[in-house]
């Protein structure tokens, strides 16, 4: 990472880290990398085992991460963004049509049990998720390492999720586990240079990539309702900020920002007219804070999401 | 930063998960027996399961936009603005 980051730095690729006083300049974006290291996880994980599992990974990283990179670059509409982000789920479809090993076409519900298999529904589901999986964790990524941490705690609700289902499963295929870990060691490996103070900003391709990713191996997991219980911070918080801006905007095109950085060098919510709502905004609307202890917020609102999730997790497989 | 700041937020999370779990029940015991299997079922049969499960999905959304104006209700308004 240190190399890749003097690397960008001397190309110039450098963004404004806004909420710092003094014009701080951090090195982007870090998903170029992400991806690469996840990829190779996972090329590591289908040398070893022989699975389509794995490989649906690396499609859906190189997709989504593509994506996101072409963003990073070039930049992308707030409406062509999500519908090139359903092209993630073709490659997951498409192996399943030729391998029918990589998910079971029904949903798992805590107490209640798993619903009918449909593969058509079950498609559609897939294509919808992967747009709202990645725009969720791209729209919470806006702090110093808030978007990484909170990959990081949700990462690991996914693996206990897959954990659970396997030990309650003697039939359950542990690639499905294995396939998880490139992304929870890519995510915590970022969060030590993307936390407070970053040292480099990930970038569209790496939190379109996370999003993505995270809800495949939740797809192939069979933990979906876990998964989106972990989530419930990104899912809230993309959904008040698409509520209050009343559609896709991108984030650099919005009339107003939610938060501003005051004197005290504090953050502090805005009360400016076209300031979407967001989970920070929320915090701050209380007090205001430094930047270090609102990431801490966030990550602390992830971490309870993450241990209802266990506890979800718990009634699916376990009662 | 106290964890005073994210008690709403807490409360907002946990009726987000809450819905999630009711919902669940209510799509498992009411909507599913309604009919047959969609791809075997009539139209009718089908059309009431999905706006019924449509409806659901619109009644999680209701409630948190509801949350949201609950819990500004109850913070602090911001005194200045960028």
């Amino acid at each position: 990472m240190p190399g890749y980051m003097r690397m960008l730095t001397s190309r110039g690729r450098l963004a404004n880290d806004v909420h710092k006083v003094g014009g701080v300049k951090v090195p982007t974006p870090a998903g170029p990398l992400l991806i690469l290291a996840i990829v190779a996880g996972e090329a590591g994980i289908y040398l070893v085992a022989e699975s389509s599992i794995p490989l649906a990974a690396i499609a859906v990283t190189l997709v989504a991460g593509g994506v996101g990179f072409y963003d990073d670059i070039r930049g992308l509409g707030g409406i062509v963004k999500p519908l090139l982000l359903c092209f993630a789920a073709v490659p997951l479809i498409l192996l399943e049509m030729v391998h029918q090993s990589l998910y079971n076409a029904q949903l798992y519900f805590p107490l209640f049990g798993g619903t009918g298999t449909h593969y058509i529904i079950f498609a559609i589901l897939i294509v919808a998720a992967m747009p709202v999986a990645s725009n969720a964790f791209n729209m919470l990524d806006a702090f110093n390492g808030e978007l990484s941490g909170f990959t990081v705690i949700a990462t690991a609700a996914l693996l206990i999720a897959i954990v659970f289902r396997a030990v309650s499963s003697s039939s359950f295929d542990y690639i499905r586990l294995a396939a998880t870990l490139p992304l929870a060691a890519a995510a915590l490996c970022f969060y030590f240079y993307n936390r407070y103070p970053s040292r480099i900003f990930d970038g569209d391709s790496g939190s379109l990539m996370f999003g993505a990713l995270f809800a495949t191996l939740a797809i192939m997991g069979g933990v979906e309702i876990a998964a989106l219980v972990a989530a419930i911070p990104a899912v809230l918080n993309s959904y008040y900020i698409l509520s209050s801006i009343r559609g896709f905007v991108e984030h650099k095109k919005m009339a107003a920002r939610p938060t501003y950085l005051g004197e005290d060098g504090r953050l502090h919510a805005s009360a400016a007219a076209g300031a979407p709502t967001t989970l920070v905004k929320m915090i701050l609307t209380r007090e205001p804070m430094r930047e270090s202890d609102l990431v801490r917020g966030i990550l602390m609102l992830a971490a309870f999401a993450c241990i209802l999730s266990v506890i979800t997790s718990g009634m699916t497989w376990f009662v | 930063m106290t964890v005073k700041s994210i008690y709403g937020l807490l409360v907002i999370v946990t009726v987000a998960w809450l819905l999630i779990l009711g919902e669940s029940y209510f799509f498992i015991v009411i909507v599913r027996p309604l009919g047959p299997p969609l791809h075997l079922a009539d139209l009718p049969s089908t059309v009431l399961k999905v706006l019924i499960t449509a409806g659901l999905g619109i009644l999680w959304v209701g409630v948190m936009f509801a949350m949201d104006s609950l819990h500004t209700k109850f913070t602090r308004t911001p005194t200045s603005a960028s």
